[in-house]
């Protein structure tokens, strides 16, 4: 397989990485979908499989390579659906597929976490707390005044936060691919 | 593909917007998203602590290093893909990366011999099951469908719809030649399958193993065009007006309504046209020169020097795949093997050179287990021949 110009064997760090990165994501989100973690991470697991039984394996980046993954994912989950709804006998058709939109929504819930997970992961407590706090709907001064600190210092574990994520993503990528996977940041 | 890496992105924004980095560009880009239908509650119900809290505790219950490792063992079960990935691969490649081919190539003959401790197996011990009816369709922004014969599936593409019954996929137009933008899809069939499609003229395709044929979802112009890789039988919808046109590399197959064989695959050199009823037209893509054939006539076409070499043919061998027989008169023992081992899915070595010109007449089962073709093959030709894995048949002089 190709990724960025650059060959990558499937057995290779490289791949582990990016496994790392995408595998637990794909499962959660067809776990989600299928009501079972089982059946999610049978999914997850065959769409890595499957990607090396693509005959272009040509991607021009990590993007592009995990769409593809997030397409084989979807189409599993919907075969899936349909396959456990013959056995209850349904008729209806609606309910044993998920439409393409509600599947976007999914992937960007997944990618969202994912990114904010990686930025509390690589920082301390606080930061984790700060994270949590804005989701509950709190603004910077409500978060200062909980957390007993003053309204900058919460603006720079946010700031420091998103410079380590930018960081992270950058170092780990930039190392198996030629161009920046994140070249957004 | 498109939507969904937009959405990749997207995320990116929303992550900076918890972390209230982001620029003012990017402000106005995610309040545009959010102006979107149903955007601005999706936003909310993702960026909610509960939620995230549960996604957390389901992301960390994900045993990374315990799934990497069964994915490793489920690709090592499937060796011959590995192989098939490498060839392609010293295809593709130019000689500057020669160097990294090198490393790849190293690599997979590592793989080959480490699971060379594992016996090898007469012919009678061996469980070779014959190839079914499966196959990918490749729709036009790129998603694939798996197909499968017990699968019922309908896919709409604008007026055109396909629907997959039995092992066939039809698809049927509800607007005759809708003149909006062609749609194209590709319907892959792989080694150890077949498939059949109703293209939406009503023209009836059966594709054997190996197979890729690649055509729009509904004709518009003055031409009817399709391009195959690999072997397929057409029985064309008659329409005057509108040619037939089966392009395989660069040869071309332009008939009005008939029925014939054409056999393109990628490792000959050569693409063999058989015509079964009616008539076609053989020429060389950008050439004048043309052979018409009529019925019990084929072509074979040199796709090097694009030389056509016309004869009159007993057309049953050549068809008989879709009957479900292989029928061979006076073949090779290469040429026969080569055939059986795209529907078997097998790989074949053979360890004498000597004896891959031994001639076969034969008409056998296509449905069977491979282990009763190499049986009679073994006691009709005097070979010796071995298995591994039920995936590699060694041929060899008795």
């Amino acid at each position: 397989m190709k990724v960025s110009g650059k060959t990558i064997q499937y057995n290779s760090a490289e791949f582990k990485t990016i496994f790392e990165h995408l595998f637990p994501s794909m499962c959660v989100l067809a776990s989600r979908i299928l009501k079972s973690e089982d059946k999610g991470k049978d999914i997850a697991q065959e769409a890595f499989v499957k990607l090396w039984r693509k005959d272009t394996e040509e991607f021009t980046d990590q993007k592009a390579l995990q769409a593809y993954l997030y397409v084989l994912v979807k189409n599993a989950c919907i075969s899936e659906l349909r396959k456990e709804a013959k056995h209850k006998s349904t008729i209806l058709e609606e309910g044993l597929t998920i439409s393409q939109q509600a599947f976007l929504n999914e992937i960007l819930r997944e990618e969202t976490y994912k990114l904010l997970h990686i930025a509390i992961k690589e920082l301390s407590p606080q930061a984790e707390n700060v994270v949590k706090l804005t989701l509950q709907g709190y603004q910077n001064q409500d978060i200062a005044n909980e957390l007993n600190v003053t309204v900058n210092t919460v603006k720079t574990v946010k700031k420091r936060a998103y410079k380590a994520l930018r960081t992270k993503l950058g170092n780990q990528f930039i190392a198996i691919l030629l161009t920046n996977f994140f070249d957004f940041f | 593909m498109d939507e969904i890496k937009s959405q990749i992105e997207y995320s990116e924004l929303l992550a900076a917007k918890v972390l209230g980095s982001l620029t003012e560009d990017q402000k106005k880009e995610l309040e545009a998203f959010e102006k979107k239908l149903h955007h601005q509650k999706l936003v909310h119900e993702i960026l909610d602590a509960d939620a995230f809290e549960k996604w957390t505790q389901k992301i960390d219950g994900v045993d990374t290093e315990k799934e990497w490792s069964s994915f490793l063992v489920k690709m090592e079960q499937k060796p011959e893909k590995r192989s098939r990935v490498v060839v392609m691969r010293a295809v593709k490649w130019t000689a500057a990366a020669a160097a990294i081919f090198l490393v790849g190539f190293v690599l997979f003959s590592v793989f080959q011999t480490s699971g060379i401790d594992q016996g090898y197996e007469s012919v009678e011990n061996a469980n070779i099951q014959p190839g079914s009816s499966h196959a990918e369709l490749v729709l036009s922004d790129g998603e694939v469908v798996d197909l499968e014969t017990e699968s019922k599936d309908k896919i709409s593409q604008g007026t055109v719809t396909a629907e997959n019954i039995n092992g066939t996929l039809q698809y049927s137009d509800i607007e005759k030649k809708s003149a909006i933008e062609v749609k194209k899809n590709t319907l892959r069939v792989p080694r150890g399958a077949e498939y059949q499609l109703v293209l939406s003229d009503g023209t009836k395709v059966w594709l054997n193993a190996e197979t890729e044929l690649t055509y729009p979802v509904s004709f518009t112009g003055g031409k009817r065009r399709v391009e195959l890789k690999g072997e397929a039988y057409f029985d064309v919808a008659p329409d005057e007006e509108v040619p037939f046109v089966v392009t395989s590399r660069n040869q071309e197959v332009t008939v009005l309504g008939t029925e014939f064989n054409i056999s393109a695959y990628e490792a000959d050199n050569t693409i063999t046209t058989t015509l079964v009823e009616g008539k076609v037209k053989v020429n060389a893509d950008e050439s004048d020169v043309a052979e018409y054939l009529v019925p019990d006539q084929q072509v074979v076409f040199n796709t090097n020097t694009a030389f056509m070499e016309k004869s009159n043919v007993d057309v049953y061998p050549y068809i008989a795949w879709k009957e479900g027989r292989f029928v061979f008169n006076n073949v090779t023992l290469e040429q026969f093997l080569s055939k059986v081992a795209r529907w078997y899915d097998v790989e074949v070595i053979f360890n004498d050179d000597s004896i891959k010109n031994i001639r076969f007449t034969g008409d056998l089962p296509r449905y069977n287990n491979m282990t009763s073709i190499l049986k009679i093959i073994e006691t009709e030709m005097s070979v010796h021949i071995q298995i591994k894995d039920n995936k590699k048949v060694y041929v060899s002089d008795k």
